[in-house]
């Protein structure tokens, strides 16, 4: 890893681990589930997380309203979207430079 | 969602900009804005510095390792901006070219490579092995060069998908004009008040 990497990694951490509106283990656990291959998707919030990270652009308006109704706010919202992005970039990463 | 919620300085940063460019701020601005402390400025940081900073790589070839990424993600708001940075900056045009065949000769050694290499690590991560980076290296791409090109494959798998989950849609017209104008102007960074306000606490 060159000198970028460890701004990269640094980035990473912060969306992991920065207060937010979503509990920091929710967003790390996002995180986790998209920058790790083959994780099964358990309910409402992991199918969307794994959807935002295989197939984002079929991602429609119902995805989201389905979350609202489940009870989160919009802020909650998009921290997860982060969160899976930001997992599933990270994914790409560590398959050529591990951790 | 993504109006309402940014702080009042960014609103007004925001109205700023649409009175002096004429048109809409562009969505992953408004994004970036919304939560800038959290995502838009570090993000952004990042984005400036492998796309303007010191590289191996021309602007216009940056630009279209971003455009390419985007186009295998089938981000539409990022492929827009990202293929007219890349043609305007490149002496041909190799945008359309590298989406349909990144082994085109037409593409260099260089580029070509370091293209096919990212679309596997797109794909299929995992399949990524020492062969892939063999084949790399033997086409004259330097460590550095190869880091520069993952970080922006990787750093576009992000904003793909957030641009994506948004349902941002193509610029076009003025606002794609106005957004090449802003970047080559001020590249990637957020506006200063933005900036500002993110490190303030």
């Amino acid at each position: 890893m060159g000198v970028r990497g460890p701004a990269w990694r640094a980035f990473v951490e912060q969306i992991r681990t920065t207060s937010g509106h979503l509990p920091a283990s929710e967003r790390a656990a996002a995180l986790d589930a998209t920058a790790t291959p083959g994780s099964a998707p358990a309910g409402v919030v992991e199918e969307f997380v794994a959807k935002v990270a295989e197939r984002s652009y079929a991602v429609t308006d119902g995805d989201v309203t389905r979350l609202r109704e489940s009870g989160m706010s919009e802020d909650e919202i998009l921290e997860l979207v982060v969160a899976a992005s930001v997992g599933a970039g990270d994914r790409r990463w560590r398959a050529v430079y591990g951790q | 969602m993504i109006d309402s919620g940014a702080d009042l300085p960014t609103r007004a940063t925001f109205g700023l900009m649409r009175r002096l460019t004429g048109v809409p701020v562009p969505d992953v601005i408004r994004m970036a804005g919304y939560r800038h402390r959290f995502f838009g400025t570090p993000y952004h940081e990042l984005v400036q510095d492998v796309m303007r900073g010191p590289s191996d790589w021309s602007e216009g070839e940056r630009e279209l390792i971003a455009a390419f990424t985007s186009a295998r993600n089938e981000c539409p708001f990022c492929v827009s901006g990202h293929s007219a940075f890349a043609d305007e900056r490149l002496d041909d045009p190799l945008f359309d070219l590298a989406v349909a065949d990144p082994t085109a000769p037409e593409l260099g050694p260089r580029l070509s490579a370091v293209l096919v290499f990212l679309d596997k690590l797109s794909a299929t991560p995992e399949e990524i092995d020492e062969t892939d980076r063999d084949a790399v290296r033997r086409a004259g791409v330097t460590e550095s060069a190869l880091e520069d090109a993952v970080l922006i494959n990787v750093l576009f798998h992000v904003i793909n998908r957030v641009m994506n989950a948004l349902g941002a849609p193509a610029l076009e017209g003025r606002q794609l004009s106005v957004a090449q104008r802003f970047i080559g102007r001020f590249g990637y960074r957020l506006p200063p008040t933005i900036r500002y306000l993110s490190r303030a606490r």
